[in-house]
């Protein structure tokens, strides 16, 4: 865009949303990236933004990365496979944070981001045994050796 | 340490397992084996995945069989004598989440011509049941299921106006449907031709016929068996799979949980 009709023309109001995280901080995002959340447009649609909107479920760590990830998918002219690049490094992170990002885009309803994490701790514990899978979901139900033996048993095929 | 997450979450996630770790996994908690064995875990996967069952058709009966999980169940045959010419479809019916067997036999009628008779089995009923039918189709073998209904291919009109079309079976309706014309191809298949792949861009729309690779057939490996090639459209390349004898069919096959299906005995 030239310098003349920039000047000319006022700048396209953008909508911004404020977002507040649990421990305080605040994100301001463009309407049209916040509207990726189905919460939060269910928010936007009931006028109850025009003060920041309180996420106590999310904290300013995981907030700022969310927002941050709206932003990408609601940018212009980012073509499929730089788009698919750019996924892949963000969710390139522990499996502690990509459980952060999965119950942010589940309690933002953010399905792309709730996939893209899912997906990926999908493939990160297909090959994992029994044991890691309880220490990865912090699980306490486990069963007692003799049960564990018994349903063992009889999906055996699957342990070969 | 790692926050909790909710049932629909962990749902969420073991639904793009493969089975053989689902299986696995089903010793992780009590928690994880319910919803695993659960009925509702099963049928979220169904949706997904689609089709999984192997439908064999045996001497008197069928049997419906998950290699994966190696179960199976044997299903009656009907009570209709066959004729010479059967037909059989299996697949499954989102709207009634059902899976069906469809039966398409042929009598000669006392006029010369062929009376054609359809029965469908229901996995839900257990039961086959007769329907009403109109339609005078000439049913090829090459059956396939696709998008809740079995398609088969027919050949229709006579000498030079016979034409190949694919006509199907709707499992929903329990009615033949659509008929979609096939690509007409001029050259015969024999050893040296390419071979054609053509693709329907958007189901059910002949407009969206076009054609998605061609193969030479020249370099494929050939033996004096049937032979199994496995051809990988994206990069071209293709495994063999010998198998030595001469009656082969083969079936799409998806690894699937349907336990509670072969697990329901009336």
């Amino acid at each position: 865009m030239s310098s003349s009709s920039s000047s000319s023309l006022p700048p396209c109001p953008k909508k911004m949303i404020t977002l507040k995280s649990s421990d305080g901080e605040t994100f301001q995002i463009e309407e049209t990236a916040a509207l990726q959340s189905k919460t939060l447009e269910n928010m936007i649609d009931e006028n109850c933004a025009s003060t920041p909107i309180p996420l106590r479920s999310i904290n300013g760590k995981i907030l700022a990365k969310v927002v941050e990830f709206c932003n990408k998918h609601a940018e212009v002219g980012v073509d499929a496979e730089s788009l698919h690049a750019w996924d892949a490094e963000f969710v390139n992170v522990e499996y502690t944070t990509l459980f952060d990002y999965i119950l942010a885009a589940n309690f933002l309803e953010i399905p792309t981001l709730l996939d893209l994490a899912s997906g990926v701790v999908g493939d990160m514990i297909k090959g994992k045994t029994p044991d890691e899978i309880r220490k990865m979901f912090n699980i306490n139900d486990a069963f007692s050796p003799e049960e564990e033996e018994e349903v063992r048993r009889a999906n055996q095929w699957a342990f070969e | 340490m790692a926050q909790k997450l909710t049932e629909d979450i962990v749902v969420e996630i073991l639904s793009s397992l493969p089975v053989k770790s689902l299986m696995r996994f089903k010793c992780v908690s009590k928690q994880w084996w319910s919803l695993i064995s659960g009925q509702r875990f099963a049928r979220l996967y169904l949706q997904r995945s689609c089709n999984g069952l192997v439908c064999l058709s045996i001497y008197g009966g069928f049997i419906l069989y998950n290699s994966t999980t190696k179960e199976s169940r044997n299903l009656p045959d009907s009570e209709l004598v066959p004729g010479n010419e059967v037909f059989h479809g299996f697949g499954y019916d989102s709207a009634s989440d059902d899976y069906k067997i469809v039966k398409v036999a042929y009598f000669p009628a006392n006029d010369g011509s062929k009376e054609c008779v359809v029965e469908i089995f229901s996995l839900r009923s257990s039961m086959w049941s007769r329907i009403p039918h109109k339609d005078d189709h000439d049913l090829c073998e090459g059956r396939v299921y696709l998008n809740d209904a079995v398609c088969w291919e027919v050949s229709r009109g006579s000498g030079d106006r016979r034409e190949q079309v694919i006509v199907s079976f709707n499992l929903a309706k329990e009615e033949f449907q659509e008929v979609l014309p096939i690509p007409r191809v001029e050259e015969g298949i024999f050893e040296g031709t390419p071979v054609h792949a053509w693709i329907m861009k958007e189901y059910g729309n002949p407009e969206f016929w076009m054609k998605w690779f061609s193969i030479l057939t020249e370099g494929l490996p050939a033996s004096q068996y049937y032979n199994m090639i496995l051809f990988d459209p994206e990069d071209r390349t293709f495994k063999n799979y010998s198998i030595e004898y001469d009656n082969i069919e083969s079936a799409i096959y998806l690894e699937i949980l349907v336990s509670s299906y072969l697990d329901h005995k009336k």
